[in-house]
């Protein structure tokens, strides 16, 4: 691959773990932590670093609260997160030969 | 672009779709309607053969009204409420959402509009009910691809079989064990799974 072309890759994306959440958040919508650990199969602190820096880039929103007096953290895409999720797939799709 | 680049965007791509399509079938229910509907139906059931013991018929419609009414209000008021919470791919849910909204509408036509013309003969309502219900398990099952949940299709056709050939207490005490079986546990097993889904450890 050339500098320039893996200037082109979100590195945000480009990992496997936050990858494989950021498809499960496309293809599910909204998904609580226990969800999205059970479906991309991290551990729990593996998992939290991964979004928070998927938060911190501004593609993750999440919105924490209590259900039976038990925290429930739901995580989503934001039209950021979208739009980036997108572009990456575009740039896959494009390293293909047509 | 080398093959290896090649390789690796295609590898990518599976990875995603594979995730994708893991996700997609991800829907978590939290069973309150199912354990409702099955504790109003009971109710239901037990009272409307007492009413019948009693030679006091002329009320079970009023009892069937009081019933489906609390019922649809549940689904109206408090469904709508806790859907914030319900978990997975938000074109699943909505399938699943509207095949059991139409079930409803479907079996509250039938029970009234069926019973009430004389189009249905009011021994073999249940047995009409049951096959309704057991075709919106079984989309479910499929849809989101629990075999088992399925699989209680099957159960609540057998039943509505056997329903169709028997009358009486008998009758009512099969409606009462597929109602527990078929609806109750399947319901309280939905709301476990769904805790387990939304909660952290």
């Amino acid at each position: 691959m050339t500098d320039f072309e893996y200037q082109q890759i979100d590195d945000l994306i480009h990992s496997r773990i936050r990858l494989a959440v950021m498809a499960a958040l496309t293809s599910m919508g909204p998904a609580s932590f226990s969800l999205i650990k059970k479906t991309v199969g991290a551990t729990d602190g593996n998992l939290s670093v991964h979004l928070r820096k998927l938060e911190e880039g501004g593609y993750l929103s999440v919105e924490k609260s209590f259900v039976n007096r038990k925290p429930v953290s739901i995580y989503n895409l934001t039209p950021t997160g979208q739009s980036a999720f997108k572009t990456y797939i575009q740039y896959l799709e494009n390293m293909l030969p047509s | 672009m080398s093959n290896q680049e090649n390789s690796q965007a295609k590898e990518q791509l599976a990875f995603i779709k594979s995730i994708m399509q893991d996700s997609q079938k991800v829907v978590a229910d939290n069973g309150y309607g199912f354990i409702l509907w099955g504790i109003l139906i009971l109710i239901a059931a037990v009272c409307s053969y007492i009413l019948d013991q009693s030679q006091l018929n002329q009320y079970q419609g009023w009892l069937y009204l009081l019933i489906v009414g609390l019922g649809w209000l549940y689904m109206v008021v408090i469904h709508r409420r806790t859907k914030k919470y319900s978990i997975g791919n938000p074109l699943t849910k909505t399938i699943i959402d509207s095949i059991w909204t139409a079930v409803l509408i479907s079996m509250t036509l039938l029970g009234f509009l069926g019973g009430a013309t004389g189009a249905i003969d009011l021994n073999h309502m249940t047995a009409v009910m049951y096959t309704v219900l057991g075709t919106a398990y079984f989309l479910q099952g499929v849809i989101t691809g629990k075999t088992w949940v399925r699989n209680l299709a099957f159960g609540w056709w057998g039943g509505s079989v056997m329903l169709f050939l028997i009358t009486g207490p008998l009758a009512l005490a099969l409606m009462i064990v597929m109602m527990v079986g078929l609806q109750i546990v399947p319901g309280i097993i939905f709301n476990r799974q769904w805790k387990a889904a939304l909660t952290e450890d």
